[in-house]
């Protein structure tokens, strides 16, 4: 069966090869995207199918991928593109729906951040019937597949997402829930995102135990006490030694957990999930810096004036480039990290994964290049 | 500098003075920054809007070449007849010409300039695009971008102003004896334009003379040979296969399409930039900036 399957699998990818030449320059995928975008291969996209609005500022966004789509496993996350003014962003979300979804849809759930385009963009204009490009879902982020185990859950605000798609997975797979003990922060009872959900379960399973803590609900002065501490974790889940951890939330609350489960020598139970939010302070004055060209594994240092094509030959590089003016996008390469400043222009530049004309750019402190 | 200044070192007219060169380099540069704050939506959905109706286009001609063999007197039918049969298959090598005009034109050189680049869509960008011509995207960036834009109709630098080394354009290119067949290369090059311009980036001339050596030029060559390759398996023996006994009719329609796409390049950029006015440089008289800039204006 398993030979027959390589067998049909490698002539179907030889006869689409073959088809694809019909099409060349292009494939095939390219002409049945006009039919209909969830066939294409070339890229994965995924179509808007529902919106639903969990809190006053999080919205769940149900999505039917394409064809290419090939599951994921409970607590992954996907890259999701969203256009905005005709430019692609891209954010990393994680799934909140169970793998086993019979329907074949996935769903993410998204809290508009203070100051965020991107997630205001997807949780207040975001329409029905629309296409995003997604990619494969990623990280590591998951329960053991074969190994049963007795997780402690630690979530705060929008950092439910991961462990929700774990718990929907249980309840699909198995019918109820294992040992649990879950630890839950929002700031009021009604910023919990699935709050009606997560309630029912804890109802209706007598393993699940739910603890949720509302930080803001008593004032100011009593929301330090709230957050996350040793003692308030012995008692909530005074077995937390002998558990298995899954937490995701902000830094603050993920940076704690990490200094406490080390401090007991037991940083290998802790599977953290950090959301990542870019938070890329640019800095106002021409300031040098260390620059890093990540394929070749190369450091040297920048003064924040020469142009980055320059300091690469400098360190020994050979980028591919041409005019050296700005004009042929002959050495456009990819921005990792830091921020780039445009020397014709002045305009920073720093978000990673963009293409930037080293030629004319320079950076702005410590940054990575892919070169 | 006066203008008489200018036109003696260079040895051509310029109609502007220095400084109001630099006044016009402002303004460019005002328009273009205007242009660059206004990139929206808009033209994120014109260029997918275009490159669709491209898609179509060419889609649609094929459908319609092959509908047309159906029309063929062999047939025998009411409406076999070469009085509807060429009618129809024109319809369909126009179409599909138009896609070809469209991706190379409006499509392919403007992406290939990273013109498009600022959308940040993976399918839209200059570095992976690859278009529908014989001469492969990354060669012809570097013919076009590098050599044709930095080097704006400066001799000695710009193929395009020495008339891609073939013809004779300009009184400043020197006479010879080859240049006697004039008509006969410009029409030559007006049919098969795509491969004239294939050819002219891989600068053969250099390893006849013995300038270069093959052996250099020998990853340049198989990434041209590799390309060609591809576009003629794609136009003149896969699609006319598709067709059986109408091999041919299929290949000749192709062909034609592919022909009528060169010569409409070819009318654009020499009757829409090499005209009577046309200013050109010499590459050895060119020292000041505003002289450079004099020599961006007339692009």
């Amino acid at each position: 069966m398993a030979i027959t399957n390589t067998v049909y699998q490698s002539s179907m990818r030889k006869f689409s090869q073959f088809v694809d030449m019909f099409a060349y320059p292009l494939r095939l995928s390219h002409y049945l995207e006009l039919i209909n975008p969830l066939w294409t291969k070339h890229s994965l996209q995924a179509k808007v199918l529902k919106v639903w609005d969990e809190t006053k500022d999080s919205r769940t966004i149900t999505l039917r991928p394409g064809r290419g789509w090939r599951g994921h496993r409970a607590g992954q996350y996907i890259r999701v593109g969203v256009p905005i003014g005709g430019m692609r962003h891209t954010r990393t979300y994680s799934i909140s729906s169970s793998p086993s979804n019979r329907d074949g849809c996935i769903s993410i759930t998204v809290k508009a951040i203070k100051g965020g385009r991107v997630s205001h963009h997807l949780v207040r204009d975001l329409k029905v019937g629309s296409y995003l490009p997604i990619g494969d879902p990623q990280g590591e982020f998951v329960l053991p597949d074969a190994i049963p185990v007795r997780p402690l859950f630690i979530t705060a605000g929008s950092g439910i997402t991961p462990v929700m798609s774990m718990l929907r997975n249980y309840m699909r797979e198995y019918r109820n829930l294992p040992d649990i003990t879950h630890i839950h922060y929002a700031p009021h009872v009604y910023d919990v995102i699935f709050g009606k959900e997560l309630d029912q379960l804890s109802k209706s399973q007598k393993h699940y135990k739910l603890n949720r803590i509302f930080t803001r609900e008593l004032g100011d002065e009593v929301s330090a006490k709230l957050h996350f501490n040793a003692d308030q974790l012995d008692q909530l889940a005074p077995d937390w030694r002998e558990r298995e951890v899954w937490a995701c939330g902000p830094a603050t609350l993920l940076d704690s957990l990490e200094e406490h489960w080390a401090k007991e020598g037991l940083s290998r139970n802790l599977h953290l999930e950090r959301f990542r939010a870019k938070l890329a302070e640019v800095p106002t004055d021409i300031t040098s810096g260390k620059i890093k060209f990540t394929k070749s594994e190369l450091e040297s240092d920048t003064d924040g004036v020469t142009n980055l094509l320059r300091v690469a030959e400098d360190a020994g590089l050979n980028p591919s480039h041409g005019c050296r003016m700005g004009i042929c996008h002959g050495c456009d390469c990819t921005l990792v990290s830091g921020s780039v400043r445009d020397l014709r222009t002045g305009a920073i530049t720093s978000e990673s994964g963009e293409k930037i004309q080293i030629c004319v750019s320079a950076s702005v402190g410590d940054i990575e290049v892919e070169l | 500098m006066n203008k008489t200044l200018l036109k003696q070192e260079i040895g051509f007219k310029v109609p502007l003075g220095e400084a109001e060169i630099e006044e016009f380099g402002k303004e460019v540069e005002e328009i273009r920054n205007e242009v660059m704050d206004s990139r929206g939506d808009r033209d994120a959905k014109y260029i997918r809007r275009l490159i669709k109706t491209q898609r179509y286009l060419a889609l649609f001609g094929r459908v319609v070449i092959f509908a047309s063999l159906g029309l063929l007197p062999e047939w025998g039918h009411a409406f076999a007849s070469y009085l509807y049969f060429f009618p129809v298959i024109s319809i369909g090598v126009i179409m599909l010409a138009s896609a070809k005009i469209l991706e190379n034109m409006e499509i392919g050189h403007n992406i290939l300039h990273a013109q498009w680049d600022w959308m940040r869509d993976p399918n839209i960008q200059s570095g992976s695009w690859e278009w529908d011509h014989v001469c492969p995207s990354d060669q012809w960036k570097h013919s076009h971008n590098v050599r044709h834009h930095t080097w704006t109709n400066v001799f000695g630098k710009d193929a395009d102003v020495a008339g891609y080394g073939l013809l004779r354009i300009f009184p400043e290119q020197k006479w010879k004896k080859f240049n006697l067949g004039n008509p006969i290369y410009a029409l030559l090059l007006a049919i098969f334009f795509e491969w004239g311009v294939a050819i002219q980036e891989l600068e053969l001339g250099l390893v006849v003379t013995g300038k270069r050596k093959l052996s250099k030029m020998r990853p340049m060559l198989r990434n041209t040979g590799m390309k060609i390759v591809r576009q003629i398996l794609k136009d003149y023996l896969l699609f006319p296969l598709l067709a059986g006994p109408f091999f041919l009719y299929v290949a000749a329609a192709n062909g034609t399409a592919c022909i009528l796409r060169n010569l409409w390049i070819y009318m654009i950029i020499f009757c829409g930039i090499f005209q009577k006015e046309f200013m050109y440089f010499h590459v050895s008289k060119l020292r000041t900036n505003p002289e450079r800039i004099g020599m961006c204006v007339n692009f």
